[in-house]
């Protein structure tokens, strides 16, 4: 009896497992015919991603270009801008000393009138001595600001290479970038053919 | 340029060697980030072909499920015809959709069940696979009514049916059994199939082979039959079997499965004469050996019960091909269809050459190929195959009635009296008049320059034997 019953049970089973056996292989197909859409849909959202930010790169690519062109000229001029306030600050320096210079030489020569001949000699040797200073100071400050002129100059040409350098780098890096989204630009090649 | 004033200075060289450290380094930096970049970019891709892979294997799961399906249906389609042929019962198929769910026909539950009612019963489609697969309990007994029967392929029939063919058409007989193997085997044609040109178009390299030749080993003469008629030669037994097998597939389906009917079909003889019985019987006792004949082939039943899955649609398709070759020459035809209009052509061919030959109008040809005997085709077979001429014969001729008078003379064949042409005749009179009517022929037959054969004789002289007067005159010489 209970023989009977399990194989009503088991054919019962089997019948239904056809049935539903059918139903799931349509069920799969649907199933592959979305997954196909999905597969193709992605890759083709994928293609156009990877063009947009072609077109991007490429737009970079041409900005950096620009500006490794204007850098030579934007070093150029900073470097004429130094010159230029380091004779000025030259100019000035001489201004000042000249200006001194002369104030030496009239206070000197009223100290020479007011005390007389007998410290006339005490007093041209005072005002040799500062003369002698006073050229000597002015040697310095030139020293100085030609130093500081080629320090500057030197912090403009480690600016440029730097600058350069760094764009390069960038434009390598998006020539690399290029390669890679060149592959899936397209459909086939976003689906893994690329 | 004004910086090159100043090359010289320790500051410039600091500054140009601090550049040249800072090349090395954004290199150094970029030699990784472009590695990184091109590793992604190796990764993404591999990963994308592995999602192509499987989404190929899916593919292939898909496709390999819907073939399942196909089958499933082809078998349900064969158990449906089955059951139709064995129940006489039509089928009502039905399948609960959508449409039947929404417009509250149906439960959710039962989407996409299939049934198949036969009168008053209805079975799913686990149960028709079941009883087309014949692994059932008692719970198909009914649907059976018989006890389970074995199953047998297409090819199992098909291979049964070569043989008992190749056994009856000597292919397998030494020519002292009987059989004409040298002439078959020399032609490497197993199923001995007479030549005509269309076999030669569809079997590359098969040509005309001998003539054939009767008992004596003499090609047959004229007036009879085989005059004419050739082997076919073919290029390899290979060919010669596939052609066999064509041929003797489209006559079993033609036949209806009747060994009898199938042996005068693929003989061309009289499905009463002899050899057809013997044919035919031994065609039975290899298919009772070798196949379950009484079931049928596989699908053989089935088709012709006509019920399809998608049947409207498939009838639609197939008229519109039939239109679209009309309308395209272009489009090939099927081998099916190929085969059935060479085989139109040469049997419309044939009965031009023996109209031509015999100088018979082919409208009286015709007439005698849909069966429509007169009295003259009657009588001209009946010499021509040289039958006794007894009362009995001449009334299946259907030269006249027999006139009992009485009982006794059921027995008595000298007092048997026909009626012909309105005259009554004793089987003595009948048979002294046909020895008469054997002896004109035979003169006539020596007079080539009037009549060219007891065929010819007779239907030479259809317009006087027009009427049963006129046929008695000329049989028995009376008026």
């Amino acid at each position: 009896m209970w023989l009977r019953r399990l194989r009503q049970k088991r054919q019962r089973k089997e019948q239904k497992s056809s049935s539903d056996d059918d139903e799931v292989e349509w069920v799969q197909a649907a199933m592959f015919g979305l997954q196909l859409a999905s597969t193709i849909g992605g890759a083709s959202g994928k293609s156009k991603a990877s063009r947009s930010q072609l077109r991007a790169n490429n737009q970079a690519i041409g900005e950096i270009d620009s500006a490794l062109g204007s850098l030579e000229d934007t070093a150029l001029a900073r470097t004429e801008v130094a010159e230029e306030e380091s004779d000025v600050a030259f100019t000035e320096g001489a201004r000042q000393t000249s200006t001194m210079f002369d104030d030496l030489q009239r206070t000197t020569e009223d100290a020479s009138g007011k005390q007389g001949f007998a410290f006339s000699g005490e007093v041209q040797e005072n005002f040799e001595k500062m003369q002698h200073r006073m050229q000597d100071e002015f040697g310095v400050t030139k020293e100085n600001i030609d130093r500081n002129l080629e320090k500057t100059v030197a912090s403009i040409e480690e600016w440029k290479m730097g600058e350069t350098e760094r764009l390069q780098s960038e434009k390598r890096k998006l020539r690399a970038q290029n390669d890679s989204l060149r592959g899936t630009s397209s459909i086939f090649g976003a689906l893994g053919f690329g | 340029m004004a910086r090159s004033k100043y090359s010289g200075s320790k500051y410039m060289r600091a500054a140009q060697s601090f550049g040249d450290y800072q090349k090395s380094i954004y290199e150094a930096s970029d030699f990784s980030e472009i590695g990184k970049i091109k590793a992604s970019a190796i990764e993404d891709r591999a990963s994308r072909q592995q999602k192509l892979f499987g989404l190929a294997s899916e593919a292939l799961v898909t496709v390999d499920k819907l073939q399942g399906i196909k089958k499933t249906e082809g078998k349900v389609e064969d158990a449906v015809g089955k059951y139709e042929e064995m129940s006489g019962e039509q089928i009502d198929y039905s399948k609960v959709s959508l449409k039947d769910i929404i417009s509250g026909d149906a439960k959710l539950s039962d989407y996409g069940k299939e049934s198949f009612k036969f009168g008053d019963q209805s079975y799913t489609q686990a149960e028709m696979l079941a009883y087309g697969e014949k692994s059932v309990d008692s719970k198909f007994d009914k649907m059976l009514g018989i006890e389970t029967p074995k199953t047998s392929s297409k090819g199992d029939f098909l291979d049964s049916l070569q043989g008992s063919v190749e056994q009856m058409e000597g292919y397998t007989k030494s020519a002292a059994e009987g059989g004409v193997s040298d002439e078959i085997r020399a032609n490497q044609n197993p199923g001995n199939i007479q030549w005509s040109e269309n076999i030669g178009k569809k079997y590359e390299g098969a040509s005309k082979g001998s003539a054939y030749k009767d008992a004596e080993g003499n090609p047959y003469a004229e007036g009879h039959e085989y005059h004419g008629k050739h082997h076919t030669k073919f290029e390899t037994v290979e060919q010669g079997r596939a052609a066999s097998r064509q041929i003797i597939e489209k006559h079993w389906e033609k036949a209806g499965g009747d060994a009898h009917k199938f042996a005068s079909n693929y003989t061309g003889q009289d499905i009463d004469s002899e050899e057809v019985r013997n044919y035919g019987s031994q065609i039975e006792r290899d298919l009772g050996k070798n196949t379950n004949y009484a079931q049928g082939w596989e699908g053989g039943k089935a088709e012709a019960s006509g019920w399809k899955y998608g049947e409207t649609r498939k009838k639609k398709y197939e008229k519109t091909r039939k239109q679209g070759i009309k309308d395209n020459p272009w489009l090939e035809q099927s081998d099916e269809e190929f085969w059935q209009e060479a085989e139109d052509d040469a049997a419309k061919q044939d009965l031009q050459d023996y109209a031509s030959e015999n100088e018979i109008p082919m409208k009286d040809l015709t007439r005698r190929e849909k069966g429509e005997l007169t009295i003259f085709d009657k009588i001209g077979d009946f010499i021509d195959n040289n039958k006794p001429m007894s009362v009995e014969s001449l009334e299946e001729a259907g030269l006249g009635e027999f006139a009992v008078q009485n009982e006794q003379e059921l027995f008595d064949d000298s007092k048997a009296v026909a009626e012909i042409g309105g005259k009554a005749v004793n089987q003595s009179q009948i048979d002294k008049a046909m020895e008469a009517a054997r002896g004109r022929i035979r003169r006539k037959e020596e007079e080539p320059s009037k009549f060219e054969s007891t065929m010819g004789y007779l239907f030479g002289k259809r317009d006087n034997l027009i009427s049963s007067r006129s046929l008695s005159e000329d049989i028995f010489g009376t008026k």
